[in-house]
């Protein structure tokens, strides 16, 4: 076996987690990997948000279940007691999908600016607003770098999360938010649920590159995380 | 003695609707109770009458009877808000008028004791009155006398007719019990001992009245015959709240217009300094050389934070454009509120108070900027229909106490997508089998495989609505993974895209 592939002393991967979400850096934490009998069973994954930080998922194609894989990774990671803020430019958010995944529809705050520039205001604003949890918007024009910053620093003064949806052509911008994935959609698969491929693209202190498999069961409402085979040697 | 005028305006909610909507004068109007789920008649007209529309019946029913009348949902607090108008504007034939008791008042009661002989004696002056409310285009009757119960009973039964200062009695005795205000329960134990007007239960040994028929019969007897005294509240015409500033050199400094309007909203919150009392929206007036520039401040709660408000104020002037300076400038306090005691929460019990805070302060500043109608919430609706599933408010409008009460189950909610299109976009769909499941589709002139598909979820609703709907919904999931939410008309034959499961 070669010697990277050899099994972690216990609590090792503990320790780099908490020393990562101390320095305030993302990590899946997908405890799947750490060894044995668990990787056969698929767990639930998470991004390991900080809070006053932000998300952004680059969308490949309409449809690809980026909105769904958000909503479950936050409503674990995002304090209870906060709002969701929806800023909807294209006034087509449908907010009876959400409670589904577990977000009481009377707890969000709808957001439709009637013009792109009110977009970047009213996202700032909810940002900075310590009461609101998380802020979520759609994000389909450039951002001057400028606006990124003020959001940056708006949701470090909130301790909220902004989770942006961006269409793909939006990954050959810098990178402001501490987390940039790509969400691309999977045909078919065995089971009823659905499944999207997750890029990670860039990561807050490094190790960006990695993907992961996602699955969407709609039926019983859960997001979970594909186990990939494991390697032969390792199984060895 | 007490004079009591009574002003009756019969079928009150058709009348301010017509009023308020000229074009609706010559259509047939029936008003149904549009709050609940059972859809029930609750006004209509003379001809609807004739037509066998009655009060209670069901919408489907009175559309079959009267297919062309035009079907509106009635408005209490609209009707109410109308009457109180009619009651500040009848301030020109007595001080004191007010509207009769109930949950959907018709009638404007005025004390015009020492009034009547401005206008010569109380025939003339009810002349006067009648006139003016013809003048106005409004259907009224009308009756003077001296108690409340009697000008209310004689206005509904009789019109303009005034009764001299102690024949009340003679009067009311004719009428029917049914105008001395008793609930229904009381008028059908009367009926069916046969006691059909006043008259009769006069005759009946009094003592025994109220054992009998409650305490009600013995005190609306009373309140109509001026031997009770009975009170009503009157409607005031306030004094606003308004502070102005006025100066000779236009100023266009919004630094400088800023602080002016912070100064002038300190001022108004020491003027409005009833205790417990805040502001809760606000107009102001920018004078210009040309135009004036109107800013309308409306909040979620009343507050006296003057520093909120001037933000408030601020947000709007950085939006507003005017030409050449601003000459004078107004604030009037449009409506005030009861600061809550216990600060109010508006999502639930589990945020906490400080959270509740920031968020009203945040929507405040949202709603100032982009509007009111910008920034909402959410409420559910019983309705299947996924374009009528839910209703957008704003959050400055009244709270409905039961906005999670038609939420959907989270197995349903999770068959809808996330993103719905406004409008459906056609789609055109290839089956195997007609009126089948999906194969492939072309959507904005490209095709689409269709690989997996859940469904149909037949949607057949709004029957009593324009046009209801009958429709087979899909969740497909196309050759590329995307997920999309289309549906088969079933009176059309089309299809179409709805959404999309982002």
């Amino acid at each position: 076996m070669p010697k990277h592939l050899s099994p972690l002393p216990d609590g090792v991967r503990e320790t780099v987690e908490e020393l990562r979400g101390r320095l305030g850096l993302f990590s899946f934490r997908n405890h799947a990997e750490t060894a044995g009998a668990a990787v056969l069973e698929a767990e639930s994954p998470e991004l390991g948000i900080r809070a006053g930080g932000i998300v952004e998922w680059l969308v490949a194609k309409p449809g690809a279940g980026a909105v769904t894989c958000a909503l479950q990774t936050m409503s674990r990671s995002a304090s209870g007691d906060g709002v969701w803020a929806f800023v909807d430019w294209a006034w087509q958010c449908y907010p009876p999908a959400l409670s589904g995944w577990g977000i009481s529809p009377s707890q969000t705050l709808l957001i439709r600016p009637a013009s792109r520039l009110e977009v970047s205001w009213a996202v700032e604003q909810c940002l900075r607003c310590p009461g609101v949890a998380v802020t979520w918007a759609w994000i389909d024009q450039r951002i001057p770098a400028r606006v990124h910053r003020r959001w940056q620093l708006a949701a470090e003064t909130g301790g909220g999360t902004g989770v942006f949806f961006r269409p793909e052509s939006a990954r050959r911008e810098p990178v402001w938010a501490d987390l940039r994935l790509l969400i691309t959609p999977r045909s078919g698969g065995q089971s009823e649920a659905r499944q999207v491929e997750i890029d990670v693209l860039y990561r807050q202190g490094g190790l960006g590159g990695t993907t992961q498999v996602w699955e969407i069961d709609h039926a019983a409402g859960v997001v979970r995380l594909v186990p990939e085979l494991v390697d032969p040697a390792i199984a060895e | 003695m007490l004079r009591v005028l009574c002003v009756w305006f019969p079928n009150w909610s058709i009348q301010r609707l017509r009023s308020e909507r000229p074009e609706l004068k010559r259509s047939e109007l029936v008003l149904f109770n549009g709050q609940s789920q059972r859809l029930l008649i609750t006004a209509f007209g003379l001809k609807a009458r004739r037509m066998g529309i009655r009060m209670g019946q069901t919408l489907a029913e009175a559309k079959a009877l009267l297919p062309r009348a035009v079907f509106v949902p009635d408005d209490i607090e609209a009707d109410r808000n109308a009457l109180r108008q009619l009651a500040l504007d009848s301030q020109r034939f007595s001080p004191l008028v007010g509207l009769e008791e109930g949950p959907s008042p018709e009638s404007l009661l005025s004390d015009v004791t020492g009034c009547t002989h401005l206008w010569g004696d109380e025939e003339q002056f009810l002349h006067a009155v009648r006139d003016y409310w013809i003048g106005r285009g409004y259907d009224s009757r009308l009756a003077l006398a001296g108690s409340l119960g009697a000008a209310w009973a004689l206005a509904r039964a009789i019109n303009a007719v005034v009764v001299p200062e102690g024949d009340e009695t003679a009067a009311l005795s004719s009428l029917p019990v049914a105008l001395l205000r008793l609930p229904t329960n009381t008028l059908q134990r009367l009926e069916a001992l046969g006691l059909r007007t006043i008259l009769d239960v006069l005759r009946l040994p009094r003592e025994t009245l109220a054992s009998r028929f409650g305490a009600i019969l013995p005190q609306r007897l009373d309140q109509a015959l001026g031997k009770c005294p009975e009170i009503f509240e009157f409607e005031r015409l306030r004094e606003p709240l308004s502070v102005v500033r006025e100066w000779e050199v236009p100023v266009d400094d919004r630094l400088a217009l800023a602080f002016l309007c912070r100064e002038m909203i300190g001022t108004l919150l020491s003027i409005a300094d009833h205790p417990g009392t805040g502001l809760q929206e606000l107009e102001g007036e920018l004078r210009t050389e040309s135009a004036p520039v109107i800013l309308a401040i409306r909040l979620v709660e009343p507050t006296r934070n003057g520093a909120h408000l001037a933000q408030l104020v601020e947000l709007q002037l950085e939006r507003q454009k005017w030409s050449g300076g601003i000459i004078a400038m107004r604030w009037t306090v449009v409506r005030l509120g009861r600061l809550p005691q216990v600060q109010h929460n508006w999502f639930g019990d589990h945020v906490e108070t400080e959270t509740s805070q920031h968020i009203v302060a945040l929507i405040d500043r949202l709603s100032s900027r982009l509007g009111a109608k910008a920034v909402l919430r959410v409420e559910s609706l019983p309705d299947a229909q996924p374009e009528h599933m839910v209703q957008l408010r704003s959050w400055t409008d009244a709270e409905s106490a039961e906005r999670d009460r038609f939420a959907m189950s989270p197995e349903l909610s999770r068959g809808r997508p996330f993103r719905l299109l406004d409008i459906p976009q056609p789609i055109v769909v290839v089956s195997v089998v007609p009126d089948g499941p999906p194969i492939c589709m072309v959507w904005q002139r490209q095709d689409y495989r269709v690989s997996r598909f859940w469904g149909p979820e037949r949607i057949a609703t709004g029957w009593w609505r324009t046009s209801d709907v009958q429709r087979d919904y899909y969740r497909v999931e196309w050759e590329d993974g995307s997920h999309v939410w289309i549906f088969r008309d079933r009176r059309g034959g089309g299809w179409f895209l709805h959404g999309f499961f982002e």
